[in-house]
């Protein structure tokens, strides 16, 4: 496809119509400032090519600052040899035109013709997105982007690859994914895609078979029943007829017949085996009861006998008796005796002890009445000391109080006294002449007391006249007179002279008190209770003394009494001696009573059976009976023999034990009839279950089940085929396709390797799935375009859409590239690589490029378009 | 001389799962068909009677109707049928028989022979020593028999039993209900007719087996007859003629191919059938994709024309031709290679039927996608 013009109005910036034309086929050089409309341009031929004319969403074409307007853009070019004309009008009044040698198509029409030319698809409605712009927007780059190679295209990779397939010599197109697409639909319709398991028709198949199994084997299983009843039912039928005709029950019914008559026989035997019996039992009575009676007889003869012997050992007996009595009787005489003189003995020696007592007790008497004597004697005396004492101590007696007081007065006395004494005017002398005082001389040395003035005459000196001082004297000696008057009259009341007497008074006084006291404690130990007492117990003691006398007096004389102990002893011996003798006495009389009685008795019964055995009725009694056993034991006899024969025979019949016989063969004879009943009950029951069996038509059924698993499983068969068959194309499709992919990329690398050895030489480039670029080797070493500087990435964009667009135009596709500003980040050298790349793809594809910097640009040999100065043409 | 048609092993009742049901239906229904041609046979030709000589019911327990219908379809012969049970529908306590009875559908004309016994028909002069089966299988020849039976002088001998004559019969036929082969000749017979075997077969001059009426099986050996016999005297030799009667004829065609001639051929063979039909065609060798699509083709023509047919290619192997490859737009990209890896895969006897299944599954998308 080439371009050859382009007019553009009310398209953005541009509101005035512009007209490029005259376009050249390979290289275009458009130049201008920024803002100048270069980018417009480029998006004005975008929008032509791939926007929908009736688009809706494209209101920001309108020219710039206004709200109404008619885009327009038509565009000539040059496609598989025609010329084309496609003019397209937005937003007001959409419109397109598509003009195609002398063709010319309108609107949606012309759309699809457009979209076949280009050989992409787009979107029904709506904007263009990325992954519909397809390989348009690989090598439309824009101011910028050309670096942004890899997005774009992953979305371009189908289209590349059927681009890429055409040259690998398929001429499918598109196709590839449709048929895997196509396969995989159909797959999906047995197979779930993910667990691979049976689904739709083949999930029913598999549940048709299952079914169609589980109905035939039901079936098949009842039939195998029907067969084995159906045997059975002939075995039962068989087992039938054959007792039908044997009639085995007859033959055992006759058997019961005959044993039935022979166990009437037997019961006749055994009937009259009992009367046998009866009539041998009652000759049996008889013969014993003769047997008895004569028994009897002997016995009462063997009996007599024997009690004559026992008679005369019974008279021995009574005698020895008598004897024994008679002896013991003597025994007891004489302990009688022996015990009274023992008791004479003993009473003797009680009364000496007696008179032993009562010595004893008149010796306690009279020393008794001795020491009574005596106490009365000392208490006596003790009595008259006492009263004695008690008339002294009366004498002598002072008032305590008395005694006190005068005391007191004594102290008080002297105390004043001394006070007395102390209040004197004392003068001690030493004087060698005598010396006159008053009417008193002194001489030598001593003292002087003065109670008032006094004058002392000295001998050849004069006199010396003493006065005392003040003093209470006079009031002291006042007092002491009045003392010495109360206590004047206190010894009269006393009865004494002075306070030393009564003090010695008093001193007897209490000496006497004293010996009172201890005449008082003889007799009270001589006369506790008084003296009287003492004479009451002695008269007492006199009178028991007495008694005793008397009593002593009025004893026999017991002279030579054995002591007591003896006579005791000799008393106990001779009563228990009596005793024994006694009780000897008593038995010797019981066993001669009893021993005489016995003797008489039996006496008495010998006596009568005698009589009777001599009696004469009795003897011939006796005869009769004995003829009658001889008779009756040979009738029994007889009798016996006869039962035994009998016996035997019923024995040997019992043997066979015809009744049972009967039973047996009876119950045989029930149960083969019961049996042949049942077995015709089965039949009956048998045929009716098979009747019903065979009427539900069992066996055609279980034929039409089989005929319809053989069908389900035919029919799964097919669709099991089917889906593995699917399963089998789709992944060698899968796998082969991807494959192929691999090859493909050959002639992309090619291509980049090309323009790559202008930049680097030896380089190489790896592609990613999507065929985009992915890392560049060159000297050696692997970088990631990612990793390439800003520069070098703008670069290799470049690079690739140039090797894309030689692919593409070697798979005939349309292409056009245009560069926007491209390579604003490259360096003057690269440039330089640049440009030979781009001059290079000239000679294949038409190239617009734009740019702000045309002084870069200006050794293409190409002519520069200024847009300003386009603009302005017009 | 006495006149009679000699059948055999109708098997009414038999289902036939190897075809879909509708195809199925229509075989079942062409057993009745057939035994009532059979009638209209007999009174045509004036015969004085109609053996059937064992197996008339597939099975004991067939549904009523299916009795009643079978009974039904002797109606236009009102001379002597003489049926005799055979190992599918023996004389059992309960049997088939036994249910006919009760049901009441057994024509006065009709004589069920299930006893082993002598039946006389005075008027023909003719002795029938009839051998039926009591049991499915026995180890005992049931004829044995008719050697020591009395018939009256003068009278035909014919000896009617069901199994299979020992050593006569090709191998892996059942040894059960076996008959001795000299059993005319022991027995004095003038005539001993057969049944078990599925095709007319003549054992010798006087022992036959008559087939069955309508074919049920693929195996080739001749039926769809019943026999026309005409006995002179007695002592003399039998004049048998066999008549068709069947409706359907089975083929079982194993196809080989090679070439893209022998697909031609098959197709114009496959063209010639008709609705009197039921085929059974297995096709292995190798084809192209051109010529299985062509060959299946000319299947599914035949198919509409023809009563039943079974297919089956799972051992055909698929080999695309350069054609092929062309039309599929594969000579070369990697359906070229998918082509070559599943042609290839084919070698696998384990995938070969999958593998081919693919090949041809890749041609039918392709055929159908291109016009898009």
């Amino acid at each position: 496809m080439k371009l050859q013009r382009i007019a553009i109005e009310e398209f953005k910036q541009f509101r005035a119509r512009i007209v490029i034309d005259a376009l050249e086929p390979g290289l275009n050089v458009f130049t201008g400032p920024n803002e100048a409309g270069k980018s417009t341009l480029a998006e004005a031929v975008r929008t032509v090519f791939l926007e929908r004319y009736k688009a809706s969403h494209l209101k920001d074409l309108l020219p710039w600052g206004r709200a109404s307007g008619q885009p327009t853009i038509e565009v000539g070019f040059m496609a598989n040899g025609q010329p084309c004309t496609l003019t397209k009008q937005f937003v007001t009044r959409p419109r397109c035109n598509l003009k195609i040698g002398h063709e010319v198509y309108g609107e949606d029409e012309a759309e699809e013709k457009l979209a076949l030319i280009l050989g992409f698809s787009r979107a029904a409605r709506g904007a263009v997105k990325d992954a519909d712009a397809g390989v348009p927007g690989l090598l439309w780059v824009q101011q910028g982007q050309s670096q942004q190679v890899r997005d774009a295209s992953t979305h371009a990779a189908q289209y590349l690859r059927d681009a890429l397939a055409q040259l690998s010599g398929s001429r499918q197109s598109g196709g590839e994914d449709a048929l895997i697409a196509a396969v995989r639909g159909e797959l999906a319709q047995l197979l779930t895609s993910r667990s691979q398991r049976a689904t739709g028709a083949l999930a029913q198949a598999e549940k048709e078979l299952a079914a169609a199994r589980d109905e035939y084997a039901s079936l098949e299983q009842q039939r195998g029943q029907f067969e084995g009843d159906t045997e059975r039912l002939a075995t039962l039928q068989q087992a039938f007829d054959e007792a039908q005709q044997k009639r085995a029950w007859e033959a055992l019914e006759n058997k019961a017949q005959d044993a039935h008559r022979r166990a009437a026989a037997m019961a006749e035997m055994a009937s009259s085996l009992n009367a046998l019996d009866q009539s041998v039992r009652l000759r049996e009575a008889e013969l014993a009861l003769s047997v008895q009676h004569e028994t009897h007889a002997a016995d009462l003869e063997t009996s007599v006998e024997e009690r004559r012997r026992q008679l005369e050992q019974a008279t021995v007996q009574a005698q020895q008796a008598q004897d024994d009595h008679a002896r013991v009787s003597l025994d007891v005489a004489r302990c009688q005796a022996v015990a009274s003189e023992a008791a004479r003995a003993l009473e003797l020696a009680n009364v000496a002890g007696m008179a032993r007592e009562l010595d004893d007790q008149l010796q306690l008497y009279r020393v008794e009445i001795e020491r009574l004597d005596a106490s009365i004697g000392a208490a006596e005396l003790a009595h008259t000391a006492v009263v004695e004492a008690t008339r002294a101590a009366a004498s002598l007696e002072i008032e305590p109080q008395r005694l006190q007081r005068l005391r007191a007065h004594a102290r008080q006395a002297d105390l004043l006294r001394a006070k007395i004494d102390a209040a004197m005017t004392r003068i001690e002398y030493r004087l060698r002449t005598p010396v006159r005082i008053g009417d008193r001389s002194i001489e030598g040395e001593g003292v002087l007391r003065l109670d008032g003035a006094q004058t002392l005459v000295l001998p050849d000196s004069g006199e010396l006249t003493i006065v005392p001082g003040v003093s209470d004297l006079a009031a002291l000696r006042a007092q002491c007179a009045e003392l010495d008057a109360a206590q004047a009259q206190l010894l009269k009341a006393i009865g004494v002279a002075s306070l030393d007497e009564a003090e010695t008074r008093h001193e007897a006084w209490k000496s006497q008190v004293a010996a009172l006291q201890n005449q008082q404690t003889i007799l009270a130990l001589h006369a506790p209770r008084g003296i009287e007492a003492l004479r009451e117990a002695r008269a007492a003691a006199l009178a028991r003394s007495q008694t005793a006398s008397e009593r002593r007096a009025a004893l026999p004389d017991a002279a030579g009494a054995p002591t007591l102990e003896e006579a005791r002893r000799a008393a106990d011996l001779a009563r228990a001696a009596l005793d024994a003798a006694a009780t000897a006495q008593q038995q010797a009389a019981d066993t001669r009573a009893s021993a005489l009685t016995a003797r008489q008795s039996l006496a008495d019964s010998l006596r009568r059976d005698e009589a009777q055995l001599a009696s004469e009725a009795f003897r011939a009694r006796r005869a009769q009976w004995r003829a009658a056993i001889v008779e009756q034991r040979a009738h029994v006899e007889a009798l016996g023999k006869q039962r035994e024969a009998l016996a035997r025979a019923l024995e040997q019949a019992r043997i066979d034990d015809p009744t049972q016989e009967e039973r047996r063969y009876r119950a045989s004879a029930e149960l083969a009839r019961e049996e042949q009943h049942h077995r015709q009950v089965r039949i009956a029951a048998l045929r009716s279950q098979l009747e019903a069996a065979g009427a539900s038509g069992l066996g055609e059924r279980v034929a039409c089940a089989q005929a319809a698993l053989e069908r389900a499983q035919r029919r799964w068969a097919e669709l099991s085929l089917r889906a593995d068959a699917l399963r089998l194309l789709e992944r060698t499709l899968v796998e082969e396709r991807d494959a192929a992919m691999e090859q493909l990329r050959a002639p992309l690398t090619e291509r980049l390797g090309h323009y790559l050895r202008r930049f680097f030489p030896e380089a190489g480039m790896t592609l990613d799935d999507s065929l985009g670029p992915l890392a560049i080797q060159r000297d050696g070493r692997l970088d990631t375009v990612d990793a390439l500087s800003f520069g070098t990435q703008e670069q290799m964009g470049i690079v690739t859409r140039l090797a894309y667009a030689d692919v593409l135009k070697a798979a005939g596709r349309p292409t056009l590239l245009m560069l926007d500003d491209a390579a604003v980040h490259t360096d003057s050298v690269r440039r330089d690589a640049l440009k030979r790349a781009l001059l290079d793809a000239a000679n294949r594809h038409q190239i617009l490029l734009f740019t702000c910097h045309p002084e870069l640009w200006n050794d293409l040999g190409v002519r520069h378009r200024a847009i300003d100065e386009l603009k302005a043409a017009l | 001389m006495i006149r009679f048609l000699h059948t055999a092993d109708w098997q009414i009742g038999t289902q036939f799962g190897q075809f879909e049901a509708d195809e199925a239906a229509h075989l079942t229904e062409a057993r009745y068909e057939t035994v009532r041609r059979i009638a209209a046979e007999a009174v045509a030709r004036h015969v004085d009677m109609v053996l059937v000589a064992g197996d008339v019911f597939d099975q004991q327990t067939v549904s009523d109707t299916v009795i009643r219908r079978l009974f039904g379809a002797l109606s236009d012969f009102s001379g002597p049928w003489v049926l005799l049970p055979g190992n599918h529908d023996a004389a059992l306590a309960e049997s088939v028989w036994t249910r006919a009875q009760r049901l009441g559908c057994v024509p006065a004309n009709v004589r069920i022979v299930t006893q082993p016994s002598v039946v006389l028909f005075d008027a023909m002069r003719c002795a029938l020593l009839c051998a039926p089966l009591t049991q499915r299988t026995t180890y005992d020849d049931t004829t044995h028999f008719f050697d020591q039976a009395a018939t009256p002088p003068d009278y035909v001998r014919i000896g009617l039993a069901h199994g299979s004559v020992t050593g006569i019969l090709p191998d892996g036929v059942d040894s059960t209900n076996p008959i001795d082969a000299s059993r005319a000749r022991t027995a004095r017979l003038d005539y001993l007719a057969l049944g078990d075997w599925h095709g007319h077969l003549r054992v010798d001059e006087k022992t036959w087996y008559a087939g069955t009426h309508e074919q049920d099986r693929f195996r080739t050996n001749e039926p769809g007859f019943v026999l026309d016999v005409s006995l002179p005297a007695p002592g003399e030799a039998p004049s048998v003629t066999p008549l068709p009667v069947g409706k359907y004829r089975w083929h079982r065609w194993d196809e080989i191919v090679a070439v893209d001639s022998d697909v031609e051929a098959l197709a114009a063979r496959l063209a010639a059938l008709g609705a009197g039909d039921v085929l059974k065609l297995a096709v292995t060798g190798a084809a192209d994709l051109a010529a299985v699509e062509r060959m299946r083709l000319a299947v599914d023509e035949a198919r509409a024309r023809v009563r039943a047919l079974r297919f089956d290619m799972t051992e055909l192997s698929v080999k695309p031709s350069e054609a092929d490859l062309a039309a599929l737009g594969a000579q070369g990209g990697y359906l070229g290679k998918v082509v070559e890896r599943l042609t290839a895969l084919q070698s696998d006897t384990a995938q070969a039927n999958v593998a081919a299944e693919a090949l041809v599954l890749l041609a039918q998308f392709q055929r159908e996608a291109k016009p898009a």
